[in-house]
């Protein structure tokens, strides 16, 4: 911020930057890298014996 | 412009963290787009820069990367020079890739000055059109002090650019190797050439804390001064841009502005930091009062809509972003007719 002083009133305060209304903002494209990969699962040990049952 | 590396290397590192995106800029890298031209990209760093040193280090360490360039803004601790690219979706594509290695934000971050890098030197009154061009159209409108355009070469006695907005390049190396849209003899065919036209010169603008939208804005306005200034393709096109936006100065009462020394142009030439700087500040009054009313407007635009005369000028910025959409539509229609066979 550029601070204009004047002896006797309010300091006031500037932008340096303001977003201009004339322009739309875009949407943002969303990420297209492929997302982290997920552990492998591995299928539980099932025993002989459950299988026969 | 010196980098010390090589595209692809660059590419390769990144590829590690933006593999998909990496992928497309290393397909897209030459490929000229609508016969608009080709796009560097200068990343300034205002902070300590740590984000980007184990990406320097990959690249051959910062002797290699960052020392071989003497360039940078003054307070900046670092600037990566990348290398260019056929057109402004593969740079924008190219600076996301680095912002997901480093962490680091590159577009809309203070810290960060973005620098854009196109081939051809324009004149002095096409290097303002470039800047105001630049200006009105960013989706960003800011205030300067002087100091914010200070670099290393500012006073360098060799090379003595001055604090402008648009700066030449300082000589040294310069990549040919992308497409330059001609005209054949006769006038109406396009003639694609395997190089641009000239063996080096740029013309460079600071963009401060840029965008997307300005590195899309000033290809499109930078090819269009260029052609104009060349011959090239779009010099039709150019220069009824130039008029346009003349016109556009004069209804404002601003058609002055383009007298100042928007670029320093000769070495012998006196300094005219501070004429240009006068030229900056009128534009960016004018253009922080407009933002108000603009604002005020749409606020009763609901309500008293039927009160605001037919007659009254929408105002400077949305007349430059209607130029820009005109513009950008025509360069897209032109070449597409081509693409199918038809005349322009």
């Amino acid at each position: 911020m550029i601070r204009a002083h004047q002896p006797g009133s309010q300091p006031i305060d500037i932008p340096e930057v303001i977003p201009n209304p004339t322009v739309v903002p875009k949407q943002e494209p969303i990420p297209k890298e492929p997302a982290p990969k997920e552990p492998v699962k591995v299928p539980e040990k099932v025993s002989h014996e459950r299988q026969h049952r | 412009m010196p980098y010390g590396y090589k595209l692809e290397d660059l590419l390769a590192i990144l590829h590690d963290r933006a593999p998909t995106k990496a992928d497309a800029v290393a397909l897209d890298r030459r490929r000229v787009e609508h016969g608009l031209l080709s796009v560097g990209l200068k990343i300034h760093h205002l902070g300590k820069g740590r984000q980007f040193f184990s990406l320097v280090e990959r690249l051959g360490g910062a002797s290699n990367v960052l020392e071989i360039n003497m360039y940078k803004h003054s307070q900046a601790s670092l600037c990566l020079v990348l290398p260019p690219v056929g057109n402004a979706r593969a740079a924008i594509a190219l600076s996301e890739c680095i912002e997901r290695f480093t962490g680091c934000a590159l577009f809309g971050n203070q810290k960060i000055q973005i620098q854009l890098c196109s081939p051809g030197r324009l004149d002095a009154r096409r290097s303002a059109l470039l800047a105001i061009g630049f200006y009105l159209g960013s989706d960003t409108l800011r205030r300067y002090a002087l100091g914010d355009l200070e670099t290393t070469v500012s006073r360098d006695v060799r090379y003595r650019r001055g604090q402008r907005l648009v700066i030449y390049d300082a000589g040294g190396d310069f990549d040919r190797g992308f497409e330059w849209w001609d005209r054949s003899g006769n006038g109406k065919d396009r003639l694609i050439r395997p190089q641009l036209p000239f063996e080096n010169g740029r013309s460079d603008l600071l963009t401060g804390n840029g965008s997307r939208l300005d590195i899309e804005n000033i290809n499109l306005l930078a090819t269009l001064l260029v052609h104009a200034k060349y011959q090239g393709y779009w010099s039709k096109l150019g220069e009824q841009f130039e008029e346009d936006m003349q016109s556009l100065l004069d209804r404002h009462l601003l058609a002055g502005l383009v007298n100042a020394p928007w670029v320093r142009t000769g070495y012998a030439e006196r300094a005219g930091d501070m004429e240009f700087f006068s030229a900056l500040q009128e534009l960016v009054a004018y253009v922080f009062e407009e933002s108000v009313r603009v604002k005020k407007k749409s606020s009763i635009l609901f309500s008293r809509w039927h009160e605001i005369p037919a007659t009254s000028s929408r105002g400077i910025l949305h007349e430059m972003q209607s130029l820009l959409q005109k513009y950008r539509t025509e360069v897209v229609r032109q070449s597409r007719l081509h693409d199918n066979g038809g005349h322009t």
